[in-house]
């Protein structure tokens, strides 16, 4: 069998008294387009940049592809793209400066990233400002060329924080059909977002992080029945679901997480 | 949630419109709440005692200028010399309007156009933002020194009391108007990447070129009288604008000449409107809304270029060839650091014209030309400092790529180094260039020793600064002409290693040129050279285990927002 794309054994995190992640078990097997979500603040960027190498853990082991992250960094690096929260942009490049330098570091030769710089580029509509600085640029574009970024190298697994996030309705379409493709050939994606329909339209697998605890993980059918079976045991819960109906994403998720309910006196002011 | 239902009904068109007053004080206290804010760090609470230090300095130096502008009007007036009134005017505004500008070119300016998101009148914005300027502090320091001004021809002729009141305050007025206006149109212009780089570039090459103006006008007065005949016109003018009309409002006043007193008065006048007209229009332009994007415009479709492939640089390895590309184009993109650049060459040449003892002798680089070469590329190195000890300063968020790429740490600490030392032989070549041309070339001896020295310097500094931009990192923005010190423990140790180092270099030179054996130091540095680089390798591999140990502290210093 082959090796899941993304392990994590009992990964944790403390930040003084606050533990942010709380000893997570979690595997992705490769090929999947594997949401992770949670509310803000759940711990979900701290996970990712554990999972990339941005942030040591307190406690645990991270394998991608079956190599230990602790042990062999570069050798993950090399499989891996990361699209961080922030984004890792150098404002003042230019967009295509900045392609020639990602691939560069990540081994490609000179002509080859040129080569796929200009291909992705003219894919992500960045082509006509070949002299704008980054910094210039829009953030919806910073978010495409960061994206252009983590995926010159072909990795075989895609981390992605919050992608959509900004990003208009064109460009978001842009994206997914990028991502889909990559699927298509066998990469692993991994990518956290609040946008709950966009996940469900993508993603086959979700986990879903709350207070630092995974407390959901599966196919989306798996926690939409485990969700179901606890609404049907539960008579009188209040859900906005008939029982002919799906449930989606975001009810699944409510229902885990828990969720704010406008009572009728409640911002009454607001008309 | 209980406590949201007890707020008072009311919808949007409920809302009444808020006095000018009102509105101020709310804007006052969202002040004070970011003042108090930034009390809770230690960083916040010096930068609060500094401020405080420079408001207690500052308010001395006000009131003593008020009381030496009391004095000095007192006795322009008891001595009849009316027209040093003139030059009290233009210095009050010279420093009223040019003070506020140069400080703009190296601060981020307060964006007053953030508050017209709220329902407010364009009335209420122009008087805000005129209100803003009156008790800015440079408004406020000027509008004391007028009060001392209006003392000081009080006590001396009380008859001209009110004419003085009238021309101060419409003088004052005017200076008030024109201060804002010329702050919302610099705004305008640094709101923008580009403008607000090139202002900064301009401001700074202006204050060099100020060092210059005592040494010219040192050399024209030993040489011949300067030619102000045929530039004499310009007084002329300068009695048609705001300060040469209130002198001329003063002298008119104590001769009786009322209606003439009154016209120049009424001109400073007509001067506030068109101002206030100006100022209206900006405001207006803001008011409604304006695009200040900096997005160049597309290219027309068809004529998209491929991508040019990287430089090719075959002696280096691919991820460390990156590394020193991006950062060549880092420096070489920022006009701060092509200003400490060439600032060597400012140094040089101001030594070779600046005349010393009053203007008598040449200074000792023209006396011993042999060390501008060594001084020049001293200089060069110390400037340097400032990219060396923070070397992740300016990469922002694109610091996280090092960390996420499979590039060992060791090979990005290179690869800047070696951006660092490039910067420094190229500095250091137009350092020699310009010996020659404004000195003499330096002779061999002292070429050699100035380069071995280098090979000495470099090598330590570069290990201490990597350590201190791991341990002390802090964001630097390239583009940006605003005060960006670096830490105050990076600062002490840069300073303490350019000590050592820069002493060792200097008691080398002048120990073998006492014993008349220059090409000696060459031969010292030699060795010290070797055992710097030694020095630097072995710092360089365990820096690069640090960079990864404090990962997160790097992370959260500089990819900050």
């Amino acid at each position: 069998m082959d090796a899941p794309a993304v392990s994590a054994e009992n990964l944790t995190r403390r930040f003084g008294p606050l533990t942010a992640v709380d000893h997570i078990q979690m595997n992705v097997a490769a090929g999947q387009f594997f949401g992770f979500l949670g509310p803000n603040g759940a711990g979900k960027s701290t996970t990712i940049k554990m999972l990339t190498g941005l942030l040591a853990p307190t406690e645990g082991r991270i394998r991608i592809l079956g190599i230990d992250l602790e042990e062999d960094p570069v050798a993950v690096k090399r499989q891996i793209g990361v699209v961080p929260e922030g984004l890792a942009l150098f404002g003042r490049l230019t967009g295509s400066e900045y392609l020639n330098f990602v691939g560069r570091m990540y081994g490609l030769d000179r002509k080859t990233t040129a080569q796929r710089a200009t291909e992705l580029l003219d894919f992500m509509q960045l082509s006509d400002r070949p002299k704008s600085l980054i910094t210039d640029y829009s953030h919806g574009m910073q978010k495409k060329l960061a994206m252009a970024a983590a995926v010159i190298h072909g990795p075989r697994v895609l981390f992605l924080d919050e992608p959509f996030e900004g990003v208009d309705a064109v460009a978001s379409g842009t994206l997914k059909a990028m991502l889909q493709r990559m699927i298509g050939h066998g990469a692993t994606i991994f990518l956290t977002s609040h946008v709950l329909e966009i996940v469900e339209r993508l993603c086959s697998h979700v986990a879903i992080i709350h207070k630092g605890r995974l407390v959901a993980q599966g196919s989306l059918d798996e926690l939409r029945s485990g969700v179901e079976a606890r609404l049907s045991a539960a008579p009188g819960s209040a859900d906005s679901a008939s029982p002919h109906e799906r449930l989606t994403l975001e009810q699944i998720f409510l229902n885990i997480v828990g969720g704010t309910v406008l009572r009728d006196q409640e911002l009454s002011w607001l008309g | 949630m209980a406590g949201l239902s007890a707020a008072p009904p009311g919808s949007a068109s409920e809302l009444r419109g808020l006095s000018n007053v009102r509105m101020f004080a709310i804007i006052a206290e969202l002040r004070w709440h970011l003042l108090r804010n930034s009390l809770r760090t230690i960083r916040g609470r010096l930068e609060v005692i500094s401020r405080g230090f420079a408001t207690v300095t500052m308010t001395m130096l006000s009131i003593g200028g008020a009381i030496g502008l009391a004095i000095a009007s007192y006795l322009t007036v008891d001595d009849r010399r009316f027209s040093s009134f003139a030059l009290i005017f233009w210095g009050i505004f010279i420093f009223w309007q040019m003070y506020p500008v140069l400080g703009s070119a190296f601060s981020a300016p307060f964006e007053f156009g953030s508050l017209l998101r709220f329902p407010m009148r364009f009335s209420s914005f122009y008087i805000l933002n005129l209100a803003f300027g009156l008790l800015d502090p440079v408004s406020l320091v000027c509008i004391l020194w007028l009060f001392g001004v209006f003392i000081g021809v009080g006590i001396a002729d009380a008859s001209l009391l009110p004419w003085t009141f009238l021309a101060l305050f419409v003088f004052g007025a005017t200076n008030v108007l024109l201060s804002r206006t010329v702050y919302v149109w610099l705004e305008r212009w640094l709101a923008k990447r580009r403008t607000r780089e090139a202002l900064g570039l301009l401001f700074v090459f202006m204050m060099i070129c100020f060092q210059f103006v005592g040494p010219l006008a040192s050399r024209w007065q030993r040489h011949q009288a300067p030619p102000l005949g045929q530039y004499a016109y310009l007084f002329h003018i300068a009695n048609f604008l705001p300060p040469g009309l209130a002198e001329a409002a003063l002298i008119d006043a104590h001769r009786g000449d009322q209606m003439f007193a009154l016209f120049s008065i009424a001109a400073i006048a007509a001067y506030a409107l068109g101002i206030a007209a100006l100022l209206g229009m900006r405001l207006q332009a803001q008011f409604i809304g304006e695009n200040l994007s900096e997005a160049l415009a597309p290219v027309p479709a068809g004529h998209q270029e491929k991508v040019r492939a990287a430089w090719d640089i075959r002696l280096l390895p691919a991820p460390v060839a990156a590394i020193f590309e991006k950062e060549m184009r880092y420096l070489f993109r920022s006009a701060p650091i092509i200003f400490t650049f060439v600032m060597p060459l400012f140094v040089l040449a101001m030594f070779r014209f600046v005349p010393s003892h009053g203007g008598h002798e040449s200074s000792f680089l023209v006396k011993a030309p042999d060390w501008a070469f060594p001084i020049g590329a001293g200089y060069a190195l110390l400037i340097l400092a400032n990219i060396v000890y923070n070397s992740f300063g300016a990469d922002g968020a694109g610091l996280q790529l090092y960390l996420t790429a499979p590039v060992r740490l060791r090979d990005v600490l290179l690869a800047k180094n070696l951006a660092h030392s490039t910067v420094l032989v190229l500095a250091t070549s137009g350092v020699l260039i310009t010996t020659i041309v404004l000195y003499r070339p330096p002779s061999f001896a002292v070429t050699f020793g100035t380069v071995m020295a280098l090979l000495f310097a470099l090598p330590l500094n570069l290990a201490a600064g990597n350590m201190m931009s791991i341990y002390s990192p802090k964001k630097y923005d390239f583009g940006a002409f605003n005060r960006q010190r670096s830490t105050g423990a990076t600062a002490f140790v840069s300073m303490g290693v350019e000590a050592v180092v820069v002493g060792i270099a200097a008691a080398v030179f002048f120990l073998t040129r006492y014993l008349h054996r220059v090409w000696l130091a060459g031969i010292i540095f030699l060795p010290l050279a070797a055992i710097a680089l030694a020095v630097y390798w072995v710092v360089l591999n365990l820096a690069a285990r640090r960079v990864l140990e404090r990962r997160e502290i790097l992370i959260a210093e500089i990819c900050r927002t």
